[in-house]
């Protein structure tokens, strides 16, 4: 079984943003949706990968996928928190 | 330092150096995981104001140094130090304050609780004469803030993670942030066939990146404890510790562990020799098992 593909409708590149504000950019974008809408977040990496994916768990935004690209990462997300992560 | 001179070794017991400078000493002081009160931070300003020359000196092991004593000051600092629960630290070939991180009373990324393991470790082991000088250290997750393996014994918080299919969105988002990429994503067999995400046990440094930051809460703490570091020292023959256990999950083994570590190094470490030497000397297979089988058995009481 292959992984599943979603439709985006807005994309954010934080790669080279330094940490926090590559999380606070990310955030604010993703607050800025509506409710079926998905963003795509692109960011380095490694460390700030680990800082991102936190601050938006921690704001109660729900990732959706990913998808690795060179030295960074694609992640989708969407505003509103359907699939309810443990708190 | 020389050694030599009876004097000077029995002031290196209660943590005083002589200095460069002839007639001035360091009084090394003593803090358990890098915690004074404000009310010990305001005596040890009030020694160095009127014994020293009104500064510290901060060490790399958490500590305090007062520099620039005279000899017949020392003891009269030591007393106003002492009343305020300043206790002096160690210096020469003894066990030497413990170091520790925050750990998980304060730091989000703790998996331990680092300080009463410190406090425990003080109370055993505190300046106990050993071969060399003898560091330990305890640090709360794989982070390392407190360098675990740059010491003789170190003790670092772990997890050893745990995927639960039901939860996982299969977002794949895991491959991406494990530190040191030992998540992997496998085909079922078949073709309904399910996926199944793996962390590989050699390469995972037990770290809880996956357990925090899984969206779905699929990747959970399996087991918890601390692993085991022997042999470490930075210095002038630097070597990394080796692992003695990766996780040892309750505290009576812990202990057990360290006691074995310790008489194995009485026992067989010549004088001068750090742990991690001898360790390489005599073939870290064998010191492990010696240690982990004498920490198994009974421990006869003293009485
Ligand atoms: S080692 Fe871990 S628990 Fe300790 S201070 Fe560093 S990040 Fe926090
Ligand atoms: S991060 Fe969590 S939900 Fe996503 S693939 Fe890994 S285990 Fe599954
Ligand atoms: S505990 Fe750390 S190293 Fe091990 S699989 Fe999880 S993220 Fe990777």
């Amino acid at each position: 079984m292959s992984r599943q593909n979603y439709l985006v409708s807005k994309s954010i590149d934080v790669r080279g943003v330094s940490c926090p504000v590559n999380a606070v950019r990310a955030k604010q974008a993703i607050a800025a949706l509506s409710d079926d809408e998905l963003i795509e977040v692109i960011v380095d990496a490694g460390e700030s990968l680990i800082r991102v994916v936190r601050s938006i768990n921690d704001a109660g935004f729900k990732i959706i996928t990913s998808h690795p690209l060179e030295n960074a990462v694609a992640i989708v997300v969407s505003r509103v928190n359907t699939a309810g992560r443990p708190q | 330092m020389s050694n030599s001179n009876p004097e000077l070794a029995a002031l290196g017991k209660v943590g005083m150096m002589r200095q460069t400078q002839p007639d001035y000493y360091v009084m090394r002081l003593k803090a358990v995981g890098g915690d004074l009160s404000s009310g010990q931070l305001a005596r040890i300003a009030e020694v160095a104001e009127r014994y020293g020359r009104g500064g510290v000196h901060l060490s790399t092991r958490q500590g305090v140094e007062i520099h620039y004593v005279r000899s017949q000051d020392l003891e009269p600092a030591r007393i106003a130090l002492a009343e305020a629960g300043v206790e002096m630290g160690a210096c020469g070939p003894r066990v030497r304050s413990i170091v520790a991180c925050p750990g998980s009373e304060t730091c989000r990324l703790g998996v331990i609780d680092t300080k009463p393991i410190a406090r425990e470790l003080d109370a055993r082991y505190f300046k106990q004469e050993m071969p060399s000088k003898f560091k330990l250290a305890v640090t709360g997750c794989s982070s390392n803030c407190t360098k675990a393996n740059e010491n003789d014994i170190g003790v670092r918080g772990a997890i050893e993670p745990l995927w639960e299919p039901a939860s996982c969105t299969d977002c794949g988002l895991c491959v991406s942030f494990c530190p040191v990429s030992a998540i992997g994503r496998r085909d079922g067999e078949g073709s309904g066939g399910e996926f199944r995400y793996e962390s590989d046990e050699e390469s995972c440094i037990n770290c809880s990146v996956c357990s925090s930051l899984c969206p779905s809460g699929a990747w959970v703490v399996g087991r918890k404890g601390y692993t085991v570091l022997i042999g470490g020292t930075m210095g002038r023959i630097p070597r990394f510790a080796s692992v003695l256990k990766r996780i040892v999950e309750s505290d009576e083994e812990l202990y057990a562990l360290i006691e074995a570590s310790i008489r194995c190094y009485r026992e067989h470490g010549l004088k001068k020799e750090r742990f991690g030497h001898m360790i390489d000397r005599i073939g870290l297979e064998n010191i492990k098992e010696e240690i982990i089988e004498q920490a198994e058995l009974p421990r006869v009481e003293k009485y």
